[in-house]
């Protein structure tokens, strides 16, 4: 599992606020603090200790972060103190903002941007960026593609009444996706990804899914989009 | 496995506080249930005009649930055992 699947993997929610746990207990804390629970999703989504932001390698042994958790104890058993319950409602606020759905390590990571945070700061510094460039790169973070393609049955992901909301917004739609459009196009999937984010291609995603999709109509747009006919009226360049 | 309710009136509430604390419950039951407590949050009803939520737990004791809630920074009024009741029981 890549960095990118980890950071949008819901279940990475728990493993960060279980290491924030430990890492509260291993001081002998009784709360658990911004800095606890932003290096838990760290530790949560990195692999061998290294968390990828596209091109960009986090190394969080460089940062004196304890990949291998220490032992826990028992005995002390910290809580969520008010800066992170409001970290929390943050993270809530970000997720609906970004789509809706389920909580990720990312939205939690975008809440705690929070300059002053000690981990924060030696993060900024090994990636050599501040505190709006962090955000640049976690804003470049794509959604992972299902494990496998198809259109119609949205293979993998959705539950059944999402899967039955596509079916009525997309009947009969020939739905495509950005990998398909990409080989159909002979261009790379970033370039298609950037024709999304730049809103030159329609694309849909189903609300609280990450699944993207692009209608073959619209497709067809995007390649030769409406031109205007000498009488003023809008028309379509011809299609099949 | 016993069940429990949590009962909290919480007004004002946003949407977004509501979900946070919801992952704040959840979290915390996947940290109580790493160290043993086996506490499962269940579902929650939320009565908007009474600014009230009904949350419901399978745990242990009544205290593993109190537990819970003061881990996860979510007040409450009461926590009382409950016994389910569905169509298919009666």
């Amino acid at each position: 599992m890549s960095s990118s699947e980890r950071l949008y993997d819901p279940n990475r929610v728990l493993t960060g606020a279980m290491h924030a746990m430990e890492l509260a207990r291993s001081r002998g804390a009784q709360e658990i603090s911004p800095s606890d629970l932003l290096t838990g999703q760290l530790l949560a989504v990195a692999r061998f200790g290294i968390v990828e932001f596209g091109d960009r390698a986090l190394d969080l042994a460089l940062l004196d972060l304890p990949y291998d958790m220490p032992a826990p104890e028992l005995t002390v058993r910290p809580q969520y103190g008010a800066a992170v319950q409001e970290v929390f409602t943050r993270a809530a606020r970000i997720c609906r903002g970004d789509g809706g759905g389920q909580l990720r390590p990312l939205h939690l990571l975008v809440a705690l941007s929070e300059p002053t945070l000690p981990p924060l700061q030696r993060v900024l510094v090994a990636l050599e960026v501040d505190g709006a460039g962090w955000r640049r790169l976690l804003a470049g973070i794509e959604p992972p593609e299902p494990a496998s393609g198809g259109s119609a049955a949205f293979c993998g992901a959705p539950s059944a009444t999402a899967a039955t909301a596509l079916n009525a917004a997309y009947a009969g739609e020939d739905l495509l996706s950005p990998e398909q459009v990409a080989a159909e196009l002979g261009v790379h999937i970033q370039t298609v990804r950037g024709y999304i984010r730049r809103g030159k291609l329609a694309a849909c995603r189903l609300a609280g899914e990450r699944v993207i999709r692009i209608r073959r109509s619209d497709l067809q747009t995007f390649v030769a989009p409406p031109v205007q006919a000498p009488d003023g009226a809008a028309s379509s360049a011809s299609t099949p | 496995m016993p069940q429990y309710v949590a009962i909290r009136t919480l007004p004002g509430i946003t949407p977004d506080a509501l979900v946070g604390a919801g992952a704040r419950i959840k979290t915390c039951a996947a940290g109580m249930s790493s160290e043993g407590a086996q506490v499962r949050w269940m579902r929650s009803f939320f009565l908007p005009s009474a600014s009230q939520t009904h949350c419901y737990f399978e745990a242990p004791s009544l205290q593993a649930v109190e537990e819970l809630n003061q881990r996860a920074g979510v007040p409450f009024e009461q926590i009382l055992e409950v016994a389910e009741m569905t169509p298919e029981s009666v």
